[in-house]
């Protein structure tokens, strides 16, 4: 997005004053993010000129966009590798990894099944729990990654991250089945 | 300008102007104004002492609209010419309004237009000119206890309104020539009266929800409250699910137990209606209530019923709310155990069977110590004067969501998310596309809102045609094109050809709103009704802006010209201001704008630096705290 | 902006769903999936001792442009022989389907699923 206008070309860490990394304190970056947001919303600039409400707008815009992404585990590990390689590289090319494949093919008959299970509710709860185990798991690889971004540990990042969404969308799914059962009853 | 009126920590800014604001909530059965007056936030009484307005609006023919209890009084005696509900229909199309709502006792014309309109005496009306004369109503029950001129207002919407409804509703106000500071969610509304309610006992801060059920939409929050800072976590509901529906459910059940379900004219629905909501009320106190028809036929009937049948009757549109109120936890992260209170809004919550289902899901009673139907007004009154700019040194914040998802069709009728639901507003996101043949210089894009994966699951908001693409080989043309949600939740879209850096114009065809001609058509209308003489009140609003403008430019450039501007860049504003100021006498209103709107051009880089350096003083206070 | 009603005929009536087992020797089987989304795809081939794919099956999570793509193929391999089928390229499924350019990420899913399932049925069938 083109905000040039404005003197964010810092980087989103360097914006919310967090240190690069994958770690990142919660509390913190929570408070941060009022503080800015208390700055910048368009809520403070009601009464204002058009051009003032427009450099607002922008302003909070991009403050939301940092938080967003330094607040999520997957989002902020491909932004860090945009910001060391450029690119996050992990949407292009075909995934082959068979036997992880495989697993996430049994994930979601397991998710699929779940719905006509005597109890939906548990079933899916467990695939739930699963995916936070396995994503916990890579949280922690991908910690030790990017404290030391050398190009061979970034090659490994990538590969997480990869993986890790795949785990995503799997829990999304299953967050929206919950809500499908839900609302049978 | 605030902007520019920053000051640093402890010093005020330039002299205070207290400016005169409201709080409305539109409601789907009764709408409601409220103000703060010295320091304390109220709804407003009519001449009778009555605070609630019904939603009603009766047309005829020779005289003005009427609004209120003398149009609901009306309304079986004359009820194709008296509109209730018209929050009902407002951004909708009609066969979805009768898809949603059953039938409806209105006759309506060209009834497949984005628009529906409905025949009256006083004319084919829109539900937006509808509402207007609500909000007209209350604005001037403001302006009559205030004294003078509303500077703004906050309006509020049910959370869970899309984009369509939402405009549709701002497009009101700017009817009713209302300037709107924000559209405001009622739950989040609410959230803000209750904690100023609570603010002394310290009970305030924590996870909030508010269980809002409304006349015809139902609405659920998950806030958390921290620091002064409420931050909407998740947002659902149902727009079209209300106690309303308890009545209509209720009428149904009264005119299928009478043998006249099928045959039922307007005048015995509305009977049924009014029958059946007396009904439901009496049942909030009393364990039986009677209900009483005269039928076409001219024969009486009438039955009793009980709480336990009621209850059975409407259970099942409270089981929605619950579904809608558990998918909302989800969303937001939450587990019922961490919700330090819940908070009953709207007018429905008296129905008992309606807390207890509410108290049973949360585990806890739910907190209705502030008027439910009041509740939604009174935060938005206070929000308004905090807008306004009344309340300087109040650090109370709303970080609100877009309730439902915002995606794009792509070929073959599937949607692509773009923008997910309960994303903190204001938020943006672009997308690239490009073209499919040589030489393609227009390109179609369809808007849309909601969850599901087929277009026709989904509501169709806008489609863009966007023109002027550079002709050029097939798949060479980048057309970035950027989704942008405001702080009112509103959605405005701007596409720009990477290759060529040309700005492809976007032609909005919004698919259940009106277009900006038609809302210019139906202003200059009621303006010539008022009588108002348009070009004097023009210029003197310009005079009032541009005075403002420069006033607030001197105090900020003798606080911080020298630091932040160099030579030529303080000449240049210097200069505009020289020529905004030259127009002042002039009775050309156009000219004085337009000299305002370059001083403002010329201002672009300061204003910019000036955010800048409130970004950074406001971080260097959080250095500080993080050591305490 | 056009429909294509053939994604949807294939999104909502997918052909060939299914498995085969993966441990028949004739039986070829592609996992991919796409990182980008998070879509998985699977497809099986029957290979008679011909060469010639004589049935195909598959099963795919993910959004409607993705089964479409993987419905399609399947429909299109049978009676192909293997040299034929691995010459399909992902532009002819999305044009078939007239997927959009954010979507032909899918029918690239789709073209790299047969070749893998070549490629398994081939490395089974290399004499050890």
């Amino acid at each position: 997005m083109n905000f040039a206008m404005l003197d964010f070309s810092k980087n989103y860490f360097e914006l919310f004053e967090l240190p690069l990394g994958f770690t990142v304190d919660a509390k913190r970056l929570a408070e941060r993010y009022r503080t800015l947001q208390a700055v910048t919303h368009p809520d403070r600039y009601v009464v204002a000129a058009d051009h003032e409400k427009r450099v607002s707008l922008q302003a909070s815009t991009q403050v939301n966009e940092a938080y967003r992404t330094l607040k999520d585990p997957l989002a902020r590990a491909r932004y860090l590798l945009s910001l060391h390689t450029g690119d996050p590289g992990t949407d292009s090319e075909t995934s082959k990894d068979g036997a992880f494949l495989m697993e996430q093919m049994e994930l979601r008959e397991t998710l699929a099944e779940a719905q006509s299970s005597p109890n939906p509710h548990a079933a899916v709860a467990r695939v739930l729990t699963h995916l936070a185990e396995q994503s916990a798991a890579l949280d922690k690889e991908l910690a030790g990654l990017f404290a030391d971004p050398t190009p061979a540990n970034l090659t490994s990042a990538r590969e997480i991250v990869r993986k890790l969404q795949f785990l995503d969308k799997c829990r999304r799914d299953a967050e929206d089945l919950e809500g499908l059962i839900d609302g049978r009853y | 300008m605030p902007l520019l009126q920053i000051a640093e920590p402890g010093q005020s800014a330039a002299p205070h102007q207290h400016r005169l604001a409201a709080g409305i909530d539109l409601g789907t059965t009764n709408s409601l104004v409220a103000t703060v007056r010295s320091g304390v936030a109220e709804t407003l009484p009519d001449a009778q002492g009555r605070h609630l307005l019904p939603s009603v609006v009766r047309f005829s023919a020779a005289a003005a609209p009427v609004v209120g209890y003398p149009a609901q009084a009306a309304a079986l005696d004359d009820p194709l010419n008296t509109i209730a509900s018209a929050k009902r229909l407002i951004g909708r199309g009609l066969a979805e309004v009768k898809q949603l709502g059953g039938r409806l006792p209105y006759v309506f014309v060209n009834p497949d237009a984005a628009v529906p309109r409905i025949r009256t005496a006083g004319g084919d009306l829109t539900p937006v000119e509808v509402s207007a004369e609500i909000l007209k109503t209350l604005a001037q029950r403001a302006q009559d206890t205030l004294g003078g001129p509303l500077a703004g207002v906050v309006i509020t919407v049910p959370a869970y309104f899309d984009d369509a409804q939402r405009q549709a509703t701002k497009d009101a106000a700017t009817l009713a020539g209302l300037n709107v500071f924000r559209l405001l969610s009622e739950p989040t509304a609410a959230a803000v009266a209750y904690s100023l309610d609570h603010a002394d006992a310290g009970t305030a801060e924590g996870i909030h929800a508010i269980y809002d059920l409304g006349g015809g939409t139902f609405d659920i929050s998950i806030l958390r409250l921290t620091r002064g800072v409420y931050e909407v976590l998740a947002a659902g509901g149902d727009s079209a699910l209300g106690g309303d529906d308890f009545d209509r459910i209720l009428a149904q059940w009264a005119l299928e137990q009478a043998g006249v379900s099928d045959g039922a004219d307007h005048r015995t629905l509305r009977q049924a209606m009014q029958a059946a909501c007396t009904a439901k009320e009496q049942l909030s106190s009393a364990p039986t209530a009677d209900l009483m028809l005269t039928l076409p036929d001219g024969r009486q009937w009438s039955a009793t019923l009980d709480r336990a049948a009621f209850e059975g009757l409407i259970d099942p549109l409270i089981d929605r709310s619950l579904a809608a109120c558990r998918r909302a936890l989800r969303d937001a992260r939450v587990s019922v155990p961490e919700v330090d209170a819940v908070v009953l809004v709207g007018g429905s919550t008296r129905v008992p069977r309606v807390r207890e289902r509410v108290a049973a899901l949360f585990g806890r009673p739910p907190l209705a110590n502030i008027d439910p139907d009041r509740v939604v007004a009174i935060g938005a009154a206070i929000q308004a004067d905090l807008l306004a700019g009344n309340r300087p040194g109040d650090d109370l914040l709303l970080l609100d969501v877009i309730p439902l998802s915002l995606g794009i069709e792509t070929m073959g009728g599937l949607v692509e998310r773009l923008i997910p639901r309960n994303s903190t507003i204001p938020v943006a996101r672009a997308q690239t596309f490009t073209t499919f043949k040589d030489g393609q210089t227009a390109m179609a894009i369809h808007v849309l809102q909601g969850e599901r994966d087929l277009v026709d699951d989904c509501r169709s908001l806008a489609r863009f045609e966007l023109r002027g693409i550079p002709p050029l080989v097939a798949g060479a043309a980048r057309i970035q094109v950027s989704f942008e949600i405001d702080a009112d939740g509103l959605l405005r879209v701007a596409a720009s050809e990477l290759t060529s850096g040309v700005t492809a114009r976007v032609e909005v065809k919004p698919s259940y709103g009106l277009t900006d001609g038609e809302i210019a058509a139906m202003l200059s209308d009621s303006r010539q009704h008022a009588g108002e003489d348009q070009l004097a009140r023009r210029v003197r609003e310009e005079r009032v802006e541009a005075q403002r403008v420069l006033e607030s430019l001197r105090a900020a450039l003798t606080r911080d010209g020298d630091a932040l501007l160099d030579t030529a860049e303080r000449t240049r504003i210097e200069d505009a201001m020289t020529a905004l100021a030259a127009t002042l006498n002039s009775i050309d209103a156009k000219r004085i704008g337009d000299a305002r709107r370059a001083l403002e051009q010329a201002c672009g880089r300061y204003v910019e630096r000036r955010m800048n350096q409130s970004i950074q003083s406001a971080m260097a206070g959080q250095r500080v705290d993080a050591f305490e | 902006m056009a429909y294509s009603d053939k994604v949807l005929d294939h999104y909502e009536n997918p052909r060939n769903v299914g498995t085969f087992d993966k441990d028949d020797p004739n039986v070829g089987t592609g996992m991919v999936g796409a990182p980008a989304c998070g879509d998985v795809m699977r497809l099986q081939i029957k290979v008679n001792d011909q060469g010639v794919i004589e049935d195909a099956r598959f099963k795919t999570y993910g959004c409607g442009s993705a089964i479409a793509s993987s419905s399609l193929l399947t429909e299109w391999v049978k009676g192909k022989t293997l040299d034929e089928a691995r010459q399909i390229k992902n532009q002819e499924i999305a044009d078939e389907l007239a997927l959009p350019p954010v979507k032909v990420h899918c029918s690239v899913l789709a073209e790299d699923a047969i070749k893998a399932a070549i490629h398994d049925y081939a490395a089974k069938r290399k004499p050890e």
